[in-house]
């Protein structure tokens, strides 16, 4: 347990609309589950969180949320990105990109750590 | 624009609260049921799929409170429960909410009344042509500080005076104004002739008094203020000219004026039939005693000097 990580502040969202692009629709449920299983288990996520972080996207229209049938017959609330979800994630997917390209620069060997008094 | 709509949605989740409540405890419903489904289908006993379905979920209120935030917004919704509550509390306990009505009532009122007073007094300039210059002169008395000045003295006043560039008086009372509905007592004034010009004031009909009207042997004349003339006489254009006005008195109307002054004097209907009696201080700031040098006597004259 002391190896898994808690989801960064602001990840989720990203985790969301990566999982929905690939998955197609999802419940919250299944969108928590996988991304756990993305992580290789290492992210611990209360799947409540996930939640608050869906009934946000979609008041940005980022995605549309229906009621349907879930595999096993279960009812459950689906989730579609939208095509604003599309470009968000393209956005954010890249703005992701330059920020860990960023830090791999500093954390990259050879790099100057911190001038010695 | 995502921000945009991210607000408008909060607004409008104000009013949908319920229909979004009852919507997350069912999709927190069926989140369990699907948990519990893969519990069991991993072969665990129902208690132990329930138990670890509700540990994965994490705290459900802390969860709640989060969505109800994100849901509309927090500040508002706070402030609704809060009005709500004191509210309940005032409706349970009248006496004290009369209480407090009231004390608030007689607190808003108090202070609304000196502003208006302070407003009326002090910022609003006096609507003269030249206020700063404009000054109230009355005869003062042992007896009487600041007293009214005899038709006599106020032509001696007026032939001497070199102090001010024009001397004028007046002096309030009532008149019987002629109504389809009865005579009824509106609020006057008596003014010399030249009066309206020492203010710099103009009528917007008619005309004003001209030199040597105030005279006892003057013709009978009125004007009226803005007020008066489209409240008693409905605006009608036509007044200018109209006889008796005033009860068992034949008074033409030569004008009528757009006159603030009047109204800050209250007065209604400044009318001037000539003059009887006369000087007659508006009113007081900085007061200024001054030795009268051009009567002959050893009279003492208070300078007020209006500084609205």
């Amino acid at each position: 347990m002391g190896e898994k990580t808690d989801v960064w502040q602001g990840t989720l969202a990203l985790m969301i609309l990566k999982t929905l692009a690939t998955m197609g629709p999802q419940h919250g449920y299944g969108l928590a589950r996988r991304i756990e299983q993305t992580s290789g288990e290492k992210l611990t996520l209360n799947y409540g969180t996930i939640y608050p972080a869906l009934l946000k996207l979609e008041q940005e229209g980022a995605i549309d949320a229906e009621w349907g049938a879930s595999d096993n017959n279960r009812k459950a609330k689906f989730y579609t990105l939208t095509r604003a979800g599309r470009r968000l994630l393209a956005k954010e997917e890249r703005s992701w990109e330059e920020t860990t390209a960023i830090l791999a620069r500093f954390l990259a060997p050879g790099s100057r750590g911190p001038e010695r008094a | 624009m995502r921000a945009l709509r991210r607000t408008l949605a909060r607004w409008l989740g104000l009013v949908r609260k319920d229909a979004r409540e009852r919507d997350l405890a069912a999709e927190i419903d069926s989140h369990l049921s699907l948990h519990i489904d893969d519990n069991l289908r991993r072969g665990l006993p129902l208690d132990e799929a329930r138990r670890q379905a509700l540990l994965a979920l994490g705290g459900l209120e802390a969860m709640k409170e989060a969505y109800r935030d994100q849901g509309t917004v927090p500040v508002v919704e706070h402030t609704i429960q809060d009005v709500r509550l004191a509210l309940r509390q005032l409706a349970k306990n009248p006496g004290l909410a009369a209480t407090a009505i009231l004390v608030l009532a007689l607190g808003l009122g108090g202070c609304l009344a000196v502003f208006g007073f302070v407003e009326a007094a002090l910022l609003r300039p006096l609507p003269y042509r030249d206020p700063a210059r404009l000054v109230a002169v009355t005869e003062s008395l042992a007896q009487m500080p600041r007293a009214n000045l005899s038709v006599d003295d106020y032509k001696d006043w007026k032939r001497l005076n070199t102090v001010f560039t024009s001397l004028d008086v007046y002096n309030g009372r009532g008149y019987m104004l002629a109504t389809a509905a009865g005579p009824v007592l509106v609020s006057g004034m008596r003014v010399s002739d030249g009066f309206f010009r020492t203010l710099g004031v103009s009528p917007i009909l008619g005309r004003d008094f001209a030199p040597g009207e105030d005279l006892p042997s003057g013709p009978r004349l009125t004007l009226v203020t803005y007020r008066a003339w489209q409240e008693r006489f409905a605006g009608n254009p036509k007044i200018v000219g109209l006889n008796r006005l005033w009860r068992g008195r034949s008074v033409p109307v030569i004008g009528q004026k757009l006159l603030d002054v009047v109204g800050k004097l209250k007065r209604e209907v400044p009318a001037k039939i000539h003059i009887e009696a006369a000087c007659y201080a508006k009113t007081r700031t900085r007061r200024i005693k001054i030795r009268d040098q051009f009567v002959g006597g050893d009279i003492l004259i208070n300078l007020y000097i209006l500084q609205f």
